[in-house]
């Protein structure tokens, strides 16, 4: 009886009822779908955080980058300055290990793909062996005596000398014909090089391109030639003639002690190479040499010396098959050694191999088996075209030893540390990029061996502050060291569903606000002013309990019913709408990430994030009706309290200065009754407060975002930067100087500074290379190993500083940086012309390029700033190249790590700035006229000139997009969007972006939340001045019972209401200042005083509008 | 014709639930320099004639009139404040002005400073017997025959010749009743208000000049008291 009583009772309030059915279902939907976003949202940010892992890789960005086994000592001498404690310690860093790899053995395996580094050596048993003769010189041995008429030529200078009787010898010079000027090897100091013609001699004999003798030639020395032709080799003193010489043999290798995996053939010419072999007819050899001709019409086989530098024979005549040479010998030595460098494997030790590269990237993955775990010994993870090749299974143990490599060769194996038996507890794809290769654990790592390639360590990140951890890694890297982040596309995953849990928290932020005001309404309705209705019951002797249930049990009707449909809709609803926020929350904060290096690295297919849970839901309702249950029942000690009998003694109270006569009209009436209200004058100024520094502090920290965001635009300076494809390569590269110009012609660059690079040397430097066959491809060799003549406008486009900080540069007085790209013209061709025809150019005499060189060059040299040296380099001129010498004079001596040698010249040398950088466009319309000066004849080859480095910094980050916008107009390629070009443009954009749209996207949630909790402010003035207003409706029945106008009534409250939450605003706004937000404070706590007094306003003009006499016959029944 | 005067008045309440007939067509004439009291039982129509009569609003057919004058041609806030002073059953006082606040709010309606509201609301106080240390108190500070003798002092305060009072002795003890309507009846004879007094109390009601009988929202009888 008591539970229908009550709950009738509330429901017959039908208005009431309905209007708080709705809120409380309103709410419980809105609060679900806030609580669900969120709940999703962190679930699927674990699940993202799960399924991703961010890593940065530490590389030194050498003169051979990317070649994993080269040998540079610059970046071992990085790896050493590497604080690995330091590093590991860093936030966010969870695991950081030094690069820790080595080659090794493994029993069985046969290197069939990959680097092989000795694939054409073999040990081979060669039998009937036939010689091979073609045209040649047959060099004579002995006393050879010339006869007295002939022609002998310089088998190395190619220049001809006649011999006649009575006459002198005649030298007829040899030319070669380069670009239509006349050059002649000549020797100087017993180098050997190219010395460019004034003239050709007139009227004397000469050759030209070894075409044989052009030009006048006496008669007489005519006749030497009828005397026969002789060669002569100045290197080993002797001459030769021309004839048929043996160069090889045919035979058939009947067997090897060691070839490569498909080298072995059965017939193959064999040539002697550079040793004395000559076999005897009808005998086995055992020879050692390698395959030269590799196509199987004509396998060519030519033995050659051990490469130990042993004195024994490559070669050695067999007695039988048992000869003990086959089984114990330098030979067997040999073979034995090839077969174990050349079927090394690579082996690499991590505590997290899954997040090393080519596994964190998606090259390698586990196709059966596990990870080692970190630590865990006597395991190993074997790549699947080994495993197939030894047919390997998960359980089989194999025999992995260590090999030693050559400080300076990787490949210059020797045996190490012995194997070791590990189980293979992983199988990878089969890959031929990662063919032979095994991972294990730490505990079977620690190679020691010297550091080859350029990745020094690897960082393992969090995902969230992956970009700050990289950022301080980076910070702590040596110079020239490059820490390279891949999260695998986590932080475009994780930006939008971020952006939702905030506004999910926002959401379920304000709604918790909402839900408190309508339940304190909600609990203040239907039972605190349900006192009448306590006193009745319990003057009738109703227990206490029952007078609870009666009230309770209406309340709780009405709670549930709303909130159960409320929770079932948001559950239901929930799906759609986080799809919809989804794809909006994609759309809005999704960043552009065209060029950008965020997208180097491969990307991970989002996982599933798995199903809608019910719990936000449940607990929405659940929590909804507990404190709505909660505030029922305090408002129920409430209305017990009023409806009690007041005992004990009155407080007395006499108003401060007693009857006041301040003030006139409402005003007066608004000031006293908010001075002297008490608590109910203290809870206005106290919400208006507590608000106002909400919003204030909401404010406060959008106006820091906003400032933030303005700094960052003014002080942020972006660069970028040509790189290879894949994004991580950045110097010796290839880009065409059209690509550098169109990047300057966007006109929002603020800088653009190249190189590009060739080869110097010091004259005294080269060593002989002899008159063989070779000798020029081995001369050429040696050049490109030398080191490098940087032409650049900037210092910061060099090679050696492109990833470290700017060199410490002590300057020739007079000169500063500003040569390198300055107007002053440097042009090599200046150079390329004076050699050529010095009488020509007579005031280039003196002429020396200014040049900034190494302390430790010039120390080596023995120069000092302001020096002058001579160096020879090689310049391509149209297709050609040519070793020029050239004089330099020191202007500057620069300091820092890597690129000691590297010399460097300004952009002019090559090409002027001004082609690059200024009005004259080599990609403009029209015929090009010059090349770097004004008038000059040579054709304009800037257009097909190739640079080695590019970057720029853009003038604005506000360009950021419009550079974006016009990089893929002119189609300039990017990371993962090839177009023509083989090289890419990468902006280093991601710590801005990251940061501007972060704070962007607090700034975008506080627009959204200020305007949600304004409104929610309204709502909670209007609710507080309602309960304020509504508890004086006597008041109001008064005033207007003794006349005073509606407008009056309506401002003696409105003021009054206004002063209490402009003190507690005006409180607010002091209490925020020491924050030093100013104005946002102010203008938050202004706004919410205007909402609380549109509350306000409308919660007294309502009560005004009950005419007074039911305003009094209410408070009769009362 | 009375200062105050009723024609056929009728009033219904309209509610959610039902519509009832308050008064049925009453006319009455209340003249000054008298003590009018209307007595009726509970529910007859009493307090709705006298909020009438206050012009609290207008009644649904009929005709209040003062000084001949209907008050539904005028301005029912300006003849609230200028025409009737209300004297309710329960003081109605404001809780947070004091005594002599509560006696100066009508006199500041109407334009009077403060400072000379406060010097006539004291001399009101004192009119109607209280002591000057009940001005600058809180009507929770008073008692309930002080809350009504300053509810009757601000009444004073409008400066109005009719005075009507709902129950003005209910809540109050027998002396303190006597006392209120002692001050009562010297206005209507001594300074020729007309006061009109609503009551269930039938000794009261036969101390006044002349007692409106109600019955189920029509007069029922209407004679000279103590005739």
């Amino acid at each position: 009886m008591i539970v229908r009583n009550g709950v009738n009772s509330a429901l017959r309030a039908r208005r009431r009822a309905a209007l708080f059915f709705a809120l409380l279902l309103l709410l419980t939907l809105a609060l679900s779908l806030g609580l669900g976003m969120w709940s999703y949202c962190g679930r699927a940010l674990e699940t993202l955080d799960e399924s991703y892992a961010s890593i940065a890789l530490a590389e030194y960005m050498g003169e051979n980058y990317p070649d994993a086994d080269a040998a540079d000592e610059y970046a071992r001498q990085a790896a050493r300055a590497l604080d690995n404690g330091a590093l590991a310690a860093l936030d966010g860093v969870t695991l950081w290990e030094p690069a820790d790899q080595a080659l090794g053995s493994l029993a069985g395996y046969r290197r069939s793909s990959g680097a092989i580094p000795r694939e054409d050596a073999a040990v081979a048993v060669v039998s009937s062996l036939s010689p091979l003769s073609r045209s040649g010189i047959q060099w004579q041995d002995g006393d050879f005596q010339l006869p007295e008429a002939c022609v002998v030529i310089n088998a190395v200078s190619m220049d001809m000398t006649c011999y006649v009787p009575g006459l002198p010898p005649l030298v007829i010079p040899n030319y070669v014909s380069i670009g239509g000027d006349f050059y002649r090897y000549v020797e100087r100091d017993g180098q050997w090089g190219m010395e460019p013609a004034a003239s050709l001699p007139q009227g004397a004999p000469y050759l030209l391109n070894g075409g044989g003798p052009v030009g006048p030639i006496p008669p007489k020395y005519r006749e030497a030639q009828d005397g026969g032709t002789y060669y002569y080799s100045p290197t080993e003193d002797r001459y030769g003639v021309e004839g048929q010489v043996v160069y090889a043999y045919t035979g058939s290798i009947t067997g090897y002690l060691y070839c490569a995996q498909g080298r072995n053939t059965g017939l193959a010419i064999i040539e002697p190479g550079d040793t004395d072999f000559v076999p005897e007819p009808g005998r086995r050899y055992l020879v050692h040499g390698s395959f030269t001709q590799g196509s199987s019409s004509n396998t060519t086989f030519t033995v050659a010396d051990f490469p130990g530098g042993e004195d024994a024979l490559p070669y050695l005549a067999l007695s039988g098959a048992d000869d003990p040479a086959l089984t114990d010998s330098l030979f067997t030595g040999y073979a034995a050694y090839y077969q174990m460098v050349n079927n090394y494997v690579r082996l690499e030790a991590s505590d997290d191999i899954a997040a090393l590269e080519p596994f964190h990237q998606g090259e390698l993955f586990l196709e059966q088996g596990r990870f080692p775990r970190a630590g865990e010994a006597g395991v190993c993870v074997v790549d699947g075209r080994a495993a197939m090749q030894l047919g390997l299974s998960l359980g089989d143990r194999v025999e992995a030893g260590v090999l030693t490599s050559g400080t300076d060769d990787r490949f210059a194996l020797a045996e190490g540390r012995a194997g070791r038996a590990l189980e293979v507890v992983g199988i990878t794809n089969p890959s031929a990029d990662y063919d032979g290769c095994l991972w294990v654990s730490s505990a079977e790592g620690g190679f020691g061996q010297p550091l080859f390639g350029y990745q020094l360590g690897r960082a393992v990140l969090d995902n969230a502050g992956a970009r700050q951890a990289a950022d301080a890694l980076q910070a702590l890297a040596p110079e020239g060291v490059r820490v390279t982040l891949y999260d695998q596309g986590y932080s475009a995953a994780a930006q939008p569903l971020q952006a939702m849990r905030s506004t999910a928290l926002a959401i379920t932020a304000a709604c918790l606000w909402g839900t408190l005001a309508v339940l304190l309404l909600f609990g203040y309705l239907f039972v605190g002013r349900q006192q009448d209705t306590v006193a009745i019951l319990t003057c009738l002797g109703t227990p206490a309990g029952k007078v609870r249930l009666w009230l309770l049990s209406g309340a709780a009707v009405i709670a549930g019913a709303a909130v159960l449909p409320g929770a079932l809709a948001g559950r239901l609803s929930m799906e759609a709408i986080l799809e919809a926020s989804l794809t909006a929350a994609r759309g809005l904060y999704a960043a552009d990430q065209r060029y950008s290096e965020a997208v180097i690295g491969a990307a991970r297919e989002t996982p599933d994030m798995g199903g809608l849970p019910w719990w936000p839901a449940a607990a929405a309702a659940a929590g909804i009706f507990a404190a709505a249950m909660a505030l029922c029942l305090a408002f129920l000690a409430m209305a017990r309290r009023q409806s009690a009998p007041q005992r004990g003694r009155l407080t007395v109270r006499v108003p401060k200065g007693g009857t006041s006569t301040a003030g006139r009209g409402p005003a007066r009436f608004a000031l006293l009754s908010a001075r002297r209200g008490g608590w109910r004058s203290g809870v206005v100024p106290a919400a208006a407060m507590a608000l106002t520094l909400l919003l204030g502090l909401l404010a406060a920290a959008a106006q820091g975002w906003s400032g933030q965001i303005d700094r960052l635009y003014d002080t942020t300076a972006i660069t970028g930067e040509v790189t290879s494809t894949n994004g991580r390569q950045s110097t010796n590269l290839l880009i065409p100087a059209r690509n550098a110009r169109l990047l300057w012609d966007s006109g929002m660059l603020e800088e653009l500074s190249v190189s590009l690079k060739w080869n110097y040397w010091s004259p005294e430097d080269m060593p002989a290379f002899g008159a063989g066959g070779f000798a020029s491809e081995t001369r050429d060799a040696w050049i490109a190993q030398q080191p490098g003549l940087v032409a650049l406008n900037r210092l910061n486009a060099a090679p050696a500083f492109y990833y470290g900080a700017a060199p410490e540069v002590e300057w020739l007085a007079g000169w500063d940086e500003d040569f390198l790209g300055g107007a002053v013209n440097y042009t090599v061709y200046e150079s390329r012309y004076y050699w050529a025809q010095p009488d020509l150019y007579p005031a280039m005499e003196a002429w020396q390029y200014p040049c900034l060189a190494s302390r430790g060059f010039l120390a080596q040299r023995g120069l000092a700033l302001g020096d002058t040296l001579e160096l020879f380099a090689r310049v391509p001129f149209s297709g050609e190249t040519d070793d020029m010498l050239i004089r330099f004079q020191i202007v500057g001596a620069y300091s820092g790590s890597g690129g000691q040698e590297e010399i460097y010249v300004p952009l002019s040398f090559w090409c002027h700035p001004s082609w690059l950088l200024g009005g004259k466009d080599c990609l403009g319309s029209g015929e090009p006229t010059g090349f770097s000066y004004e008038g000059g004849a040579i054709p304009h080859i800037y257009s097909i000139t190739n640079f080695s480095t590019c970057r720029f910094t853009l003038r604005s980050p506000h360009d950021l997009e419009p550079f974006r916008d016009y990089l893929a107009e002119e189609q300039l390629s990017q990371v993962g969007k090839l177009n023509m070009n083989r090289t890419t443009v990468v902006l280093r954009d991601q710590a801005f972006v990251e940061t501007v749209s972060g704070l962007g996207r607090y700034i975008t949630f506080s627009r959204i939340l200020l305007p949600v909790l304004c409104g929610a402010v309204g709502l909670l003035g209007f609710l507080i001045s309602w309960l304020m207003v509504n508890g004086r409706r006597m008041e109001f029945a008064v005033m207007r019972g003794l006349g005073a106008s509606k407008g009056r009534v309506f401002w003696s409250f409105f003021l009054e209401q206004g002063a209490l939450a402009l003190a507690g605003c005006l409180l607010g706004g002091l209490a925020l200042l020491p924050l030093g937000a100013g104005r946002a404070v102010w203008l938050a706590a202004a706004g919410f005083w205007l909402c609380y007094l549109a509350g306000c306003a409308l919660a007294t003009a309502l009560t005004g509008q009950v005419s007074p006499m039911a305003l009094l016959q209410t408070q009769e029944q009362h | 014709m009375g200062m105050l005067e009723l024609r056929n008045v009728c009033y219904t309440y309209r509610t959610q639930y039902q519509q009832v007939e308050a008064l049925k067509g009453i006319s009455h004439a209340f003249d000054p320099g008298l003590v009018h009291a209307i007595v009726g039982k509970s529910g007859s129509g009493k307090t709705t004639l006298l909020s009438l009569m206050a012009g609290l609003d207008l009644p649904t057919s009929g005709e209040v009139l003062c000084g001949g004058v209907s008050t539904a041609q005028m301005k029912l806030e300006q003849y609230r404040r200028e025409q009737v002073a209300v004297i309710y059953q329960n003081f109605r006082l404001f809780p947070l002005l004091t005594a002599a606040e509560n006696v100066m709010y009508p006199m500041e309606l109407r334009g009077m400073r403060p400072r000379e509201a406060r010097d006539r609301a004291a001399r009101l106080i004192s009119r109607v017997g209280l002591p000057d240390t009940v001005l600058d108190r809180y009507p929770a500070m008073l008692s309930g025959g002080e809350q009504q003798r300053v509810a009757i002092a601000r009444a004073l305060g409008m400066d109005t010749k009719i005075l009507l009072a709902d129950e003005p002795t209910g809540n109050l003890d027998t002396a303190n009743g006597e006392n209120i309507f002692a001050i009562l009846r010297a206005l209507a004879h001594e300074e020729g208000y007309c006061v009109v007094i609503v009551t269930h109390n039938m000794e009261l009601a036969a101390q006044a000049d002349r007692v409106l009988e109600l019955r189920d929202g029509l007069a029922a009888a209407s004679e000279e008291a103590g005739a």
